[in-house]
């Protein structure tokens, strides 16, 4: 790293620090030197280790080197993209403050959904000399025709968390957005603050379009700690979910012993019940214990979010809504209920603690079933090896671009439109769409100008029309809904809800509490609610004193685990046959895994086992590939109806993480040829097409899509009559085009993203080439095994109400542990 | 195409699987909710949802008249998405599809949709504004217990969800209560809400092929009263 002399800090940087008696890292003195070179960067590293004084301070830096007037407060020179509208105040603070202590006149602003109207139309006339904002107030802001004179001035752009953003599709809108930004300022630098990946060059890649970029790596943290509650007993025949909340005393032992404690869930509904279940044990903590989800209204957020800064909360129960955000420092400790899912997901959350450079994070997990202490082994075991996963940019995505060629004509209409040619050239300058082929580019000209490229299906359309060779929206109405409906997240239809007397407690979806009667009485934002009536898209509800209860379910809750924590697991438990463990989980679930070596097997990695058992339900037969459930999803439907091919028999299914189960009421048996056959890569994609009613998924699929791409509308405050003459369902459009379009591309790119998303069928087709090399073990256990189990709690959860299957795997639970404790001889046979 | 006959006030109806219902005594045929032109609002505001339906629509309208032998049609309300402009391409067609079925008496009564239109000469059809007599039924767009008459109504779009395990199916429905019979919507275009029905009134589940008579219980909704929200 070049030495920097005091010229080139400009002074005030290096005053800055040696009055807090603070010293500059190497890491944030190599970022100043790059960006003085006029060098795009990416910093990767833990939350909290000082990337945004890094970027900050050299772009502030660079000012100082060149300005004649230390006191000037310049145009637009920095801007801030940060994915969360929450982080952004706190970013915006945190750069001000700076500013202020050197005593410059630069100006800071923010810019997001939550501005007031009145601030964003003088910022349209004059941005601040630093900006704060998300992808989709950056995208609104393009498609204002002054836009090009308010980044006039514009030196740098900094992502922030760019991770989080890198493989969506607002990741996407980003990258198109950035593409305009370089068009108008060729020497723009970017910059990325990233966690670290796995794909750190790709990352970078994605960020400039190609670019060059200064990889640095920032400040790593001391060391990581992640340890297992691990419980005093342990049940062998867990099922997923509910063993959760007898670990509730160590928890609450555990945030007793620290001064600020995070208590991370993988579900909104896992949250409710223990924020439930922490106070019902501990009512003392009512004041001190808050709960924290995405579906709680905004302001109730914000008011945790600052108690936590402010070091008011003793424990906040939250789902992913706190993986990222403000600077949590007066929490010492978290806590994570249930798998961790991913190695790079563990360490963020370990991060919210010891927010300081240098000092360990702590991290401590709570298994919800006995192998879940597997996996938490396996977690550590891949941190240690600093294994994380990728994040995959997306590339191509049709509807996305839609938006944005619409975007920008609209941005350009006052000064005549803008050129395809320049339009063309501008977005090909993007990671996502470099490879876009003429006709996909094509399509999509002709898909905002004439709807489709059918000519006769759209005889009336118009959205953007053509003048003198370029792209404009001249429909003041078009004009504004687009402004309206901007951006890529979508949600599914919520239904607020609301005290009677008034006040706004969140949001849940319509589903549940179409479910509902009123009288009924559920739990959610931490309270018991008894619903009173439904109106509008709003359900009232007051405090309710009976306490059984109903906890919605959030759809989501489908994260399947990475292939990365994977290995790791399939590791271990080769191991853990061969005798080989030290972990102190694998030694503690020792009984649960001789059980299952007893019965069955533990498979080693050039295994596949497969245990076929029979019982009154039928025949079934669990595999184990261990692909995450996403793709078991796929692989039992495709191994259902392979087999259902081979001979006549009706499977019902399950899934899990590990595993999935087919069952069949039919007397029917399968050889080993015959398995190995239905596990062949040999037609997989249209196997899979075929059994899984493809259309069915792809329509859900469609529904972003159609959004998006602006084939449907659904409405915005205060045009509810007028919007409603324009309202249907992404479903009806999604059949109508099917018919009468059929070579629509959106309907094709809703099928790619079934595949690639919903199934993942990269890791269907790797598990399947993977179990091709390896060797096919069948055994009949007497019985479900601790690895089956599981799958058939997730099956018979699906098919029977809450109230019974509870009763029914309680008692199922109780056979089988005293099964197990009888020693029965089995007959395992190869 | 297998139909479904119910007697109603007396008189023998035939509910069709083309969501079309035929009054033999009369010969007439009723439809509900056309919403002819709907794709071209949508076009119109820069949604690109296809044009095409309405041809798909007035097949079906013939083959049903063609079926039955029927010599009058009655829309039952919102006989068209919005008012159409003068040179709309839909409306075209629609002209010369009445001048294929010259003989035929339409008459339509008025639905929320229709309240604007200006009803073209060339589409010789008669409008009703509110609802009309014709005993012992009343023909309107919204229903409402008459008491000059039980009514044969749409409006609602009345679909039902049917469930079995993890299978689910939306199908539309007439939705017979005591008021009368609501018409699922004809349009292929139209969405549908699902019905809330009492417990003493009768749904009858439109298939593709087929009329079946379901539980009024499999598509019950817990809620206190009928959704309105009918463009979905």
């Amino acid at each position: 790293m070049a030495d920097i002399d005091e010229t080139q800090t400009g002074g005030l940087i290096e005053d800055w620090f040696a009055r807090r008696d603070w010293q500059s890292f190497d890491f944030q003195r190599e970022a100043w030197a790059a960006y003085a070179r006029g060098e795009s960067g990416l910093i990767h590293a833990p939350t909290g280790t000082g990337k945004t004084l890094a970027v900050w301070f050299a772009a502030l830096n660079d000012w100082l080197e060149r300005t004649h007037d230390l006191a000037a407060t310049p145009p637009l020179k920095v801007l801030w993209i940060t994915p969360l509208r929450a982080l952004a105040a706190d970013t915006a603070r945190h750069l001000e403050t700076s500013v202020q202590e050197l005593g410059l006149n630069w100006t800071v602003e923010r810019r997001t959904g939550d501005t007031p109207s009145h601030i964003k139309t003088r910022q349209r006339k004059n941005l601040p000399s630093a900006l704060v904002t998300t992808p989709e107030s950056l995208s609104l802001l393009l498609s204002y025709a002054e836009h090009p004179k308010l980044f006039a001035a514009l030196e740098a752009v900094v992502v922030d968390e760019w991770h989080e953003l890198l493989a969506t599709k607002r990741g996407v809108q980003l990258e198109l957005a950035l593409a305009r930004l370089r068009a108008l300022r060729p020497a723009l630098k970017t910059w990325g603050l990233s966690a670290t990946l796995a794909n750190l060059d790709e990352a970078a890649d994605v960020l400039t379009g190609g670019r060059p970029v200064t990889r640095i790596e920032g400040m790593q943290p001391a060391e990581t700690h992640i340890r297992a509650m691990i419980p005093a007993t342990i049940e062998r025949f867990p099922w997923a979910g509910h063993m959760g909340t007898r670990m509730v005393k160590p928890v609450i032992e555990a945030i007793a012993s620290a001064t600020s404690t995070l208590v991370f869930t993988n579900t909104r509904s896992q949250a409710e019940l223990w924020h439930q279940a922490i106070l019902r044990a501990r009512p003392d903590w009512l004041e001190s214990v808050a709960l924290h989800h995405g579906s709680m209204d905004r302001g109730l957020r914000d008011r945790v979010e600052a108690m936590i800064s402010d070091g008011r909360l003793a424990c906040v129960v939250a789902t992913s809504s706190l993986d990222l955000g403000v600077d949590f420092s007066p929490v010492d400790q978290v806590i994570q209920i249930g798998s961790p899912k991913g190695v790079g997901r563990l360490l963020q959350r370990a991060g919210r603690s010891g927010h300081r450079p240098g000092v360990a994070s702590r991290i401590w997990c709570v298994p919800t079933h006995a192998f879940e202490l597997v996996e938490i082994a396996a977690a550590r075991r891949q941190v240690e090896a600093g294994r994380l996963e990728a994040r995959r940019p997306l590339t191509g995505a049709l509807d996305v671009l839609a938006q944005h060629l619409v975007t920008r004509a609209l941005g350009a209409t006052r000064d005549g439109g803008i050129k395809p040619e320049t339009l063309a050239a501008e977005i090909r300058d993007t990671h996502a769409y470099r490879d876009l082929g003429e006709a996909e580019w094509q399509w999509t000209l002709d898909f905002i100008t004439r709807g489709g490229a059918a000519l006769s299906a759209y005889p009336e359309f118009q959205r953007v029309a053509w003048v003198d060779g370029c792209l404009a929206v001249t429909d003041r109405q078009i004009a504004r809904r687009h402004r309206m409906t901007m951006g890529t997240i979508t949600s599914d239809a919520a239904m607020s809800v609301q005290w009677l007397k008034g006040g706004r407690l969140g949001s849940v979806e319509e589903r549940f509490i179409a479910q509902l009667s009123p009288g009924d009485v559920f739990l959610f934002s931490g309270r018991m609610l008894e619903l009173v009536r439904v109106r509008d898209l709003t359900a009232y509800v007051r405090s309710a004193r009976r306490c059984k209860h109903h906890v919605p379910r959030w759809a989501g809750g489908r994260l399947a685990i990475t292939g990365t924590l994977s290995e790791a697991i399939c590791g271990i438990l080769e191991e853990a046959r061969d005798g080989q463990t030290e972990a102190p989980e694998i030694r503690a679930i020792g009984g649960v895994l001789a059980v299952q070596r007893r019965w069955s097997r533990l498979p080693a990695s050039d295994e596949l086992l497969v245990e076929h058992v029979t019982s009154r339900e039928g025949r079934h037969w669990f595999f184990y590939p261990f692909a995450g459930r996403l793709a078991h999803e796929g692989l039992s439907a495709l191994m259902a109806w392979r087999l259902a091919r081979m001979r006549p028999a009706t499977f019902r299914f399950s899934v899990n993480d590990y595993g999935f189960e087919l069952v069949t009421s039919s007397r029917v048996t399968f050889t080993h040829a015959e398995l190995r056959d239905a596990l062949t890569t040999h037609n997989l994609v249209d196997d899979l097409l075929t059994c899984l009613n493809a259309a069915e998924l792809a329509k859900h699929t469609f529904r972003d899509i159609a959004r998006i791409a602006g084939l449907v509308f659904s409405g915005y405050p205060g045009a509810q009559k007028s919007a409603r003459q324009v309202q249907a369902s992404s479903g009806l459009v999604f059949d109508v085009l099917r018919r009468y379009d059929a070579d629509n591309r959106l309907l094709a790119q809703a099928h790619t993203e079934v595949l690639e998303r919903e199934l993942e069928i990269e890791r269907i087709r790797k598990a399947l080439s993977c179990i091709a090399r390896q060797s096919l073990i069948v055994t009949e256990p007497p019985r479900l095994t601790p690895l089956a189990f599981p799958l058939w709690v997730e099956r018979v959860a699906s098919q029977v109400t809450t109230e019974s299957w509870r009763d029914r795997v309680e008692r199922m639970t109780q056979s089988l542990e005293k099964a197990a404790d009888n020693k029965k001889p089995v007959n395992a046979a190869k | 195409m297998a139909s479904l006959a119910v007697t109603l006030a007396n008189e023998q109806l035939i509910l069709r699987a083309d969501c079309s219902l035929f009054w033999p005594t009369r010969s007439t045929l009723f439809v509900a909710d056309l919403h002819f032109g709907k794709a071209s609002v949508f076009q119109q505001h820069g949604m690109a949802l296809p044009a095409g339906t309405i041809g798909t629509d007035l097949e079906r309208l013939t083959a049903a008249l063609v079926d039955t032998g029927a010599r009058r049609l009655v829309v039952l309300g919102d006989l068209v998405h919005a008012p159409p402009a003068p040179d709309a391409p839909w409306l075209a067609e629609l002209a010369l599809w009445r001048n294929q079925h010259s003989d035929l008496v339409i008459d339509v009564v008025r639905g929320n949709h229709d309240r604007m239109l200006n009803t073209p000469r060339e589409l010789g059809v008669d409008t009703f504004e509110a609802c009309l007599i014709d005993p012992p039924f009343v023909l309107c767009h919204e229903p409402a217990p008459f008491e000059r008459g039980v009514c044969l109504a749409g409006h609602l779009h009345p679909v039902v969800r049917l469930r079995d395990g993890s299978e689910s199916l939306r199908l539309p429905v007439f939705w017979q209560s005591s008021a009368g019979i609501v018409l699922p919507a004809f349009s292929s275009l139209a969405g549908g809400a699902l019905v809330a029905p009492g417990p003493v009134d009768r749904l009858y589940a439109v298939a593709p092929d087929c009329v079946v008579e379901v539980s009024a219980q499999s598509g019950q909704r817990r809620r206190q009263k009928a959704p309105h929200r009918i463009d979905r």
